[in-house]
């Protein structure tokens, strides 16, 4: 009896199959269509990048499995990651990321006080600065010698905690009751937003040199950092607006019935609650600028992309770009979107928290 | 003497925003003096004299007839044409690609759903830039012009870029356009006048069979009255290079495609959040009144989902517009790579060439902004 039931009630994931796979007959050509593909694809694709693949070698030479050659990865992997760092002070390069990650960590336990929090935030652009260049004690680090992913993780953290200031001031301008403030702030946003971030580049490469006294130069990273963090800030503003717009009138009113002073408000009662609530859309804010970082190449600045560039047209390496991009893809898919679901996950706990 | 405190508050604002006024003028002067006397310095001219001065370099691609013996303005036409065509191009695929992808992304198909969900992950994660290195490394890749690639038979994959069939006199495509463009404008127009006389509101036939009659019978008519004549010439190979037809250089293929499936993965998330938002209860009313899963989709759901999707998917436009900048990296001479780079390094007249290409962009920003405000106004009166 029991086998007849059975068939009269298929198991869970007989009906899971069939409601989610074969519905009808047009979704289940699709799911057999795209199943095959997959059984047809998926070992090449497999069998390319892990088990033909070359891992260990010298040179080009080496690869002779029929796979993907990671070689010019793998032998370039500290050029990749410290760029032309002193062998020696690399240690500063690691410590640098260590105290760039443990932001994220930071960010979610709720039991630290937040302002430990953004007083950590608020230094750590200065003690990576001072960690990467040197300066009081540490050897000095010339620019030139920054490339690679140092040169991205430098420019994505540093230019976004300093444009977080920014940004804040930029929404609190623009709501302002002042017209003369209001204009200013609407005007820089606007401008900022509407141009490509190529063309910043570009003034900051070939135009700042203009608007400076004689004599007076400024690193060509600081340049790039200082573009970075403008253009960010202006976007940053429209997401603390919209922050600052969604926070109950009944805030400001309880705050002016207590007799505080508008900076006393928005310092103690109406920017905590904005940070707070803003935290997923300014992470995401923050991947979108790890990925704009990318584009300092343009300007001549080796970041990770550029390094890559470079060892694809390296003679002993060319003709390996499918590996070296695959590597960059990886590099920055895997960073995006583990941040991304993170910016998700905290997003969750907050609707929970309402 | 005592002043009110109402009047003192104003003073002290009117005096705050005097100073902030005051600062960022000081600043602008200090910027302009030293902007002055370093242009004397180097003894470059101020000003936009230099644009009729010849060009004297090459554009690989260019929609408009351009020597390097034109001035450095028609240079600049030749960059913003570039831009448009790119971005034109890349917004027509992109959102082919998105609409299927978001489509997908909603569908009850659990394989088909997390397929989708992959590859937009993928797409969007990764920066343009790569996504443009590694399509043109992909197009310099393509066999030589002997052995190009056959694309359905009529157009051909080379080394070169694809070459597909053109009107043996290029300027009629132009013209084509643009009589095109009128007859959208045309029938759009005719139909919503239709529509306004009729009794009950939002119950007429839709806008954009209208739409499609004007976009290819105001041309034919044209066509037809006029002496023009039409003729499609298939490319050919003929020794290193094509005869006919028309040539899409690597370096625009490469954007098109970088451009297209990055900004796809945009308008997928657009498309999924505007279907999701439609109430559930919606679909199950319309699945209860026995309507096919196909007609609820395409007669319920999406009118409901496609008014909240178009500020979004207007940004995302603006952004193609905006990215297609990165042709810089590849050497499509769009208007930053043109009037931004060649024309900046040859004349030495930084300030002017960067003001140029941004203000070029601010013009699309605030056109697109002014349009965007006009439609919403639309929609409000609509909804309310």
């Amino acid at each position: 009896m029991s086998s007849l039931s059975a068939s009269r009630r298929p198991h869970p994931a007989l009906r899971w199959v069939h409601k989610q796979l074969f519905p009808n007959l047009l979704q289940s050509i699709l799911t057999l269509a795209t199943l095959g593909l997959l059984l047809w694809s998926v070992p090449k694709v497999l069998d390319w990048l892990i088990f033909s693949a070359t891992f260990v070698g010298s040179s080009k030479a080496d690869c002779v499995g029929g796979g993907a050659c990671w070689l010019p990865v793998v032998n370039r992997i500290d050029l990749f990651v410290y760029g032309f760092y002193p062998d020696t002070e690399t240690w500063r390069v690691n410590l640098a990321f260590v105290l760039a990650g443990a932001i994220i960590p930071l960010l979610y336990f709720k039991r630290i006080d937040r302002r430990w929090v953004l007083g950590y935030m608020m230094l750590l652009p200065f003690v990576m600065w001072w960690l990467l260049k040197g300066g009081l004690g540490l050897s000095s680090v010339s620019s030139t010698q920054f490339a690679g992913i140092l040169v991205t993780v430098f420019l994505g953290v540093i230019g976004m905690l300093f444009a977080l200031p920014m940004g804040i001031l930029l929404a609190l301008g623009r709501r302002s009751k002042k017209p003369a403030i209001k204009l200013l702030c609407v005007l820089y946003i606007e401008l900022v937003r509407s141009v490509p971030v190529i063309t910043l580049l570009f003034m900051a490469s070939l135009m700042v040199q203009l608007f400076l006294p004689e004599g007076v130069t400024i690193d060509i990273l600081a340049r790039v950092l200082i573009v970075l963090v403008m253009f960010t800030a202006a976007y940053m503003a429209e997401t603390i607006r919209g922050g600052l717009q969604g926070m109950a009138k009944g805030q400001y009113e309880a705050a002016k019935a207590l007799g505080f002073s508008y900076w006393k408000t928005m310092s103690v009662i109406i920017l905590p609650q904005v940070l707070r609530n803003t935290i997923p859309p300014l992470l995401t804010q923050f991947i979108g600028l790890f990925k704009e970082t990318t584009l300092v190449v343009v300007v001549g600045v080796l970041d990770v992309v550029g390094i890559a560039m470079s060892t694809t047209s390296a003679p002993e390496w060319i003709g390996l770009e499918h590996e070296v991009y695959l590597f960059l893809a990886m590099f920055f898919f895997v960073i995006c979107f583990a941040l991304s679901r993170y910016a998700r996950h905290l997003e969750k706990q907050l609707e929970k928290s309402r | 003497m005592r002043t009110s405190p109402l009047t003192s508050v104003r003073w002290s604002s009117v005096l705050q925003q005097a100073l902030v006024l005051a600062l960022v003028a000081a600043l602008f002067y200090w910027l302009i003096q030293n902007a002055s006397a370093n242009l004397s310095a180097l003894g470059i001219a101020s000003g936009f004299d230099f644009l009729d001065q010849r060009a004297g370099y090459a554009i690989s691609f260019s929609l408009i007839d351009y020597t390097p013996d034109d001035t450095y303005l028609r240079a600049y036409w030749v960059g913003l044409l570039n831009t448009l065509l790119v971005s034109v191009l890349s917004i027509a695929l992109a959102t082919l690609l998105g609409v299927i992808l978001g489509v997908l992304r909603v569908s009850d198909n659990w394989l088909l759903n997390r397929m989708s969900y992959l590859a937009v992950e993928f797409l969007r994660n990764v920066p343009l830039i790569v996504h443009l290195i590694w399509w043109y490394g992909l197009m310099l890749a393509m066999p030589r012009v002997r052995d190009a690639i056959d694309v359905f038979g009529v157009g051909f994959l080379s080394n070169r870029g694809l070459t597909v069939p053109w009107a043996s006199q290029g300027g009629l495509v132009g013209w084509a356009l643009l009589w095109s463009l009128l007859g959208i404008i045309l029938g759009g127009w005719l139909m919503s006048r239709y529509r306004t006389r009729l009794p009950w509101k939002g119950f007429g036939p839709p806008l954009w069979p209208a739409l499609l009659v004007g976009a290819v019978l105001l041309p034919l008519l044209v066509y037809a009255v006029s002496d023009a004549q039409w003729q499609w010439e298939l490319p050919e190979a003929k020794g290193f290079g094509f005869r006919g037809g028309i040539t899409l250089t690597p370096e625009l293929m490469a954007l098109w495609m970088a451009l297209s499936f990055y900004s796809a993965s945009y308008i997928a998330e657009i498309v999924r959040g505007a279907i999701q938002s439609v109430p559930r209860g919606q679909y199950e009313a319309s699945r209860a009144l026995g309507f096919s899963e196909t007609r609820t989709m395409f007669q319920l759901i999406v009118p409901q989902a496609i008014y909240p999707m178009i500020p979004q998917v207007t940004s995302t436009y603006l952004n193609i517009i905006k990215n297609s900048s990165l042709g810089v990296v590849v050497g499509y001479m769009e208007l930053v790579s043109a009037t931004g780079g060649t024309t900046l390094n040859q004349t030495g007249q930084a300030i002017e060439c960067i003001a140029l290409v941004m203000a070029t962009y601010c013009v699309f920003s605030l056109v697109t902004s002014l349009l965007m405000n006009f439609y919403n106004h639309r929609i409000g009166l609509r909804t309310h």
